[in-house]
């Protein structure tokens, strides 16, 4: 582990066909915010300088354990990322793969060529859509108001409301897995995650769905489409689709994805 | 897409009212920290080290009913989710820390409250870490 005190290493951000113009026109991480274009064969790594002190292990680790660094350094890394969509293919990078120096980064591009140089066919003329159900605009708690007339009653009444709270929990289920069926046609690549959590995703609506899409650029359109029908479908049950997107192709970097 | 103009990130989707930052940083770590490829660095770093990072993505790649059957309660002691276990947590610190000195027969320095590095985290990181090793 070194930390020295220049500005040789670099962060980066992804790779892209060596025959691309130039480099990502924006802002990157580092002091220099500078982002430059390491060109190998025929790929080109998409790169910051950033001294090793604040990028190396220790700084990193402190970086990290801040919020709002984490987050400039997460929306710096995603700026990059878009831009490059603008302009050419791109594998993305996780954040926080720095090398000692350019040198480092051409043996990276070298030694990692066949995964890199597999993902740039595979991802070419494609970008990623995320997709999420909300479940909104649901009343709270059983309605059943009117004191019951007897216990007997009373546990028919708390079983009728159970049966139907678990209607439709499987009707929403059937619903989503619709949705998400209906996505998949139009799309190369799918990846189901985890429903965020409310404090992260900072909305209070459950969220039944968090999907993401690999879809080619031809495919854009109808995927945009199909999306819109399937939203107007659904808001008669209190389900709200949202699009985001186009991202580059984080879930679908690895061979695996899709 | 219908309007290929539109970028819907930079309107927060087309259900989603504008955000000020673009992207919800939901969605952003979601991908930069738990997606994209990963190659190694000349830098070493594991994620999974960085306390926040394992607490934030905790929250990414688990829900909350799926963190509790995980055994994962960290909210619980999580000092900015919780004052009363921050508090216990400071506690825990500058009893440690007392402890320290004692066993090395020193004298307490000034400025005890002074961060160095982040040390003062280790109680809570113990608390919200260790029933994440439960998920076998």
């Amino acid at each position: 582990m070194t930390e020295r005190r220049t500005d040789d290493g670099r962060w980066v951000y992804g790779v892209l066909d060596g025959d691309v113009a130039g480099p990502p026109p924006c802002r990157g991480v580092g002091d220099a915010h500078e982002v430059e274009l390491i060109r190998h064969g025929d790929l080109a790594a998409a790169a910051s300088p950033v001294s090793l002190e604040a990028f190396g292990e220790r700084g990193l680790r402190e970086s990290l354990e801040d919020l709002d660094r984490l987050e400039a350094l997460a929306r710096a890394h995603e700026r990059v990322l878009d831009e490059a969509l603008r302009i050419g293919t791109v594998v993305p990078f996780r954040i926080c793969t720095v090398y000692a120096g350019a040198a480092g980064v051409r043996e990276m591009l070298e030694r990692e060529h066949q995964p890199l140089a597999a993902a740039l066919r595979r991802l070419r003329g494609t970008a990623e859509w995320g997709v999420k159900a909300y479940l909104v605009g649901r009343e709270k708690g059983g309605t059943a108001t009117a004191a019951a007339a007897s216990g007997t009653d009373y546990l028919a009444r708390k079983r009728t409301a159970r049966d139907a709270a678990e209607t439709a929990r499987r009707e929403l289920e059937a619903a989503v897995d619709a949705v998400h069926a209906r996505l998949r046609e139009r799309a190369a690549g799918a990846v189901l995650s985890a429903p965020q959590d409310r404090r992260l995703s900072g909305r209070e609506d459950p969220m039944l769905l968090n999907a993401a899409y690999l879809v080619s650029d031809a495919d854009a359109e109808i995927f945009g489409s199909v999306f819109a029908e399937l939203g107007r479908g659904l808001s008669a049950q209190g389900l709200e689709l949202e699009l985001t997107g186009p991202w580059p192709p984080y879930h679908f970097s690895e061979a695996a994805a899709g | 897409m219908p309007d290929v103009s539109v970028d819907y990130r930079r309107s927060g989707g087309l259900a989603a009212p504008p955000s000020s930052e673009g992207n919800s940083l939901a969605d952003l770590l979601e991908r930069v920290l738990d997606k994209g490829i990963v190659i190694a660095g000349d830098i070493q770093i594991n994620l999974l080290d960085i306390e926040l990072l394992t607490i934030k993505l905790r929250l990414i790649v688990a829900s909350v009913d799926k963190a509790k059957e995980m055994g994962i309660n960290w909210w619980e002691s999580d000092p900015t989710l919780n004052a009363q276990a921050g508090q216990l947590a400071e506690e825990n610190r500058l009893l440690r820390e007392r402890l320290d000195r004692l066993e090395r027969g020193l004298a307490p320095p000034e400025g005890g409250m002074e961060r160095d590095g982040g040390t003062e985290r280790a109680p809570v990181s113990r608390g919200g870490a260790q029933p994440a090793r439960h998920d076998d």
